[in-house]
């Protein structure tokens, strides 16, 4: 009953904890939230509903001989999630619709008489293309006249990033690696532009809020209690359909970045991108990998190619706009194999929170089946001076296969990048690269595309 | 019925900010311990603001079952 191995991340909620046992993930849930866990599956309907609506993610009860320790109550097997992804490697328009989904879920528990106990960002993943909850530990039974204890974790996750990524710069969602629990609202409210202040939902959420929360830092819970007033069950379905609103009303446009218009402006024409298409799907069908990691995938052109194939791809890109439009593409096509993701890879996001592991580093979430590394390994070399011996030391831990794509010296692209800077770069050859490489993997396959001068690999790890 | 969505006008805007001034002071409910640390600040704000945006919402929540009723009355009225 004592070899489940418990997720260093799960540990702050006392209702359960997530724990392996045999490579397979398990909830508990702790005697003390039985009440509440029998409410949210029974009696209330609500586990029901969010299951039919495809709102959380499902899970079956299983035997109490796999609990990690004898206090079990009940325990779960979830649905596993294919890959984990935080907060602060999604684009505009999944944060979104992560905000949107937790106050959907909060909007039905309140109709079922449970409330959200929790709004954590981390507590939404995105699954088969959906926002979706994956804490099913994180409803109490709602009590007419309390207020939403998870109000301001809500604001700080959801609504301080989304205004700052519409207001002032999409690249502020960068803060949501530093602050683990959401921006602080007085941070936020100090970087909003003044006209924000003009607007009702940003000045209660966020500018009162803040000042709210300055002011009454050292208010005791004695002097708490006596200013009791209560919360009706009206005025949180205001405050919640007032947060989906304001939330609704943001927009951001994915343009004018450096790789926004990448794809209908890169060095191949159309019957080039056809050909490197064509090798690109021959090479996965070989390698048949059931999940793939696109390293500067854009707008993941070649994801799809790999999805189409039946492979689970997740889509990393370090530009938001890049990454906006290939999520927009996967809502709008319906897409469930293919997840993008802003990374990056000169700085992939680390493992972090307590010790270390609460959120785990890139790494720690894979490895894939394979990797597409298409047009990257100059940006790599050549942009950011690593060396080829590092690239594929580190391609070699985040995947067994690799399909890759070799730039050489004198084609545009690499040119471009050395249009302002002295060339250091002179072991940057295709020589140099196959010895490099060969260090940890086999050169399988290796096809020239067209007449670019480029190379296609496929290589499998040694 | 579809709850409904609350807009933004600025009748809105200068009621919160008389109801603030009015209550400010004098509000919060005592809630059971949660895991999360609601802070206090945040608490006695969120009682202002559900204060103002639950009176906004059953407004508009009733004028929206007027305006439903009406549409139905209507609508089998033009049959006939």
């Amino acid at each position: 009953m004592n070899d489940g191995r418990r997720l260093a991340g799960s540990f702050r909620d006392p209702s359960g904890f997530l724990f392996e046992r045999d490579g397979v993930l398990y909830r508990q849930v702790e005697p003390s939230y039985r009440e509440a866990y029998d409410l949210f599956m029974g009696e209330s309907g609500l586990y029901r509903e969010l299951i039919e609506r495809g709102l959380l993610v499902p899970h079956e009860e299983v035997s109490l001989d796999l609990a990690a320790s004898s206090s079990a109550y009940r325990v779960l097997r979830p649905e596993r999630v294919g890959f984990i992804s935080y907060i602060y490697s999604w684009s505009f328009s999944q944060l979104k619709d992560a905000a949107i989904t937790t106050l959907a879920i909060q909007r039905a528990a309140l109709d079922r008489g449970m409330v959200l106990k929790d709004a954590s960002a981390y507590n939404i993943q995105f699954h088969e293309g959906r926002a979706v909850l994956i804490d099913t530990l994180s409803f109490d039974p709602y009590v007419e006249g309390e207020p939403w204890v998870a109000y301001r974790q809500f604001c700080q996750h959801f609504l301080a990033p989304l205004l700052l990524m519409s207001q002032r710069d999409v690249r502020l969602l960068g803060l949501t690696r530093v602050h683990l629990d959401g921006i602080p609202l007085d941070l936020a409210s100090a970087l909003l532009p003044r006209r924000s202040w003009l607007s009702f939902s940003t000045l209660l959420h966020v500018h009162l809020h803040a000042r709210s929360i300055r002011r009454h830092s050292a208010t005791t819970r004695a002097e708490l209690a006596d200013r009791r007033r209560r919360v009706s069950r009206p005025g949180l379905l205001g405050l919640v359909d007032n947060l989906e609103s304001a939330i609704r009303s943001l927009s951001w446009r994915p343009e004018g970045t450096e790789w926004a218009d990448y794809e209908v402006e890169h060095n191949y024409g159309e019957a080039g991108m056809e050909e490197k298409r064509r090798i690109v799907g021959e090479m996965l069908r070989t390698i048949s990998p059931a999940t793939v990691w696109d390293l500067g995938a854009n707008t993941g052109v070649f994801s799809r190619v790999a999805a189409e194939l039946g492979a689970r791809v997740v889509s990393f890109d370090v530009d938001s706009a890049a990454v906006e439009r290939s999520y927009l593409r996967v809502k709008t096509s319906g897409e469930r194999r293919v997840l993008p993701i802003l990374m990056d890879l000169t700085n992939p996001s680390p493992a972090q929170g307590w010790a270390h592991r609460e959120r785990e580093s890139l790494e720690e979430r894979g490895p894939a089946d394979a990797l597409l590394a298409l047009a990257i390994i100059h940006h790599l070399s050549i942009s950011n001076n690593v060396p080829l011996a590092d690239v594929a030391s580190c391609f070699a831990r985040l995947a067994g296969a690799l399909v890759i794509e070799f730039v050489p010296r004198e084609d545009p692209q690499v040119a471009r990048l050395l249009v302002s800077r002295r060339d250091i770069f002179s072991s940057y050859d295709r020589e140099s690269f196959e010895r490099e490489f060969l260090s940890y993997y086999t050169i399988d396959e290796s096809v020239p595309v067209g007449d670019t001068g480029r190379r296609l690999y496929r290589m499998t790890r040694r | 019925m579809r709850e409904p969505r609350i807009r933004k006008p600025l009748l809105r805007y200068l009621g919160v900010l008389l109801f603030a001034s009015l209550v400010a002071p004098a509000a919060l409910h005592a809630m059971a311990l949660a895991y999360i640390d609601p802070l206090s600040g945040s608490v006695l704000l969120q009682v202002i603001a559900a204060g103002v945006l639950g009176m906004i919402f059953s407004t508009k929540s009733f004028l929206l079952r007027v305006r439903g009723a009406a549409r139905a009355v209507w609508s089998r009225f033009s049959r006939k």
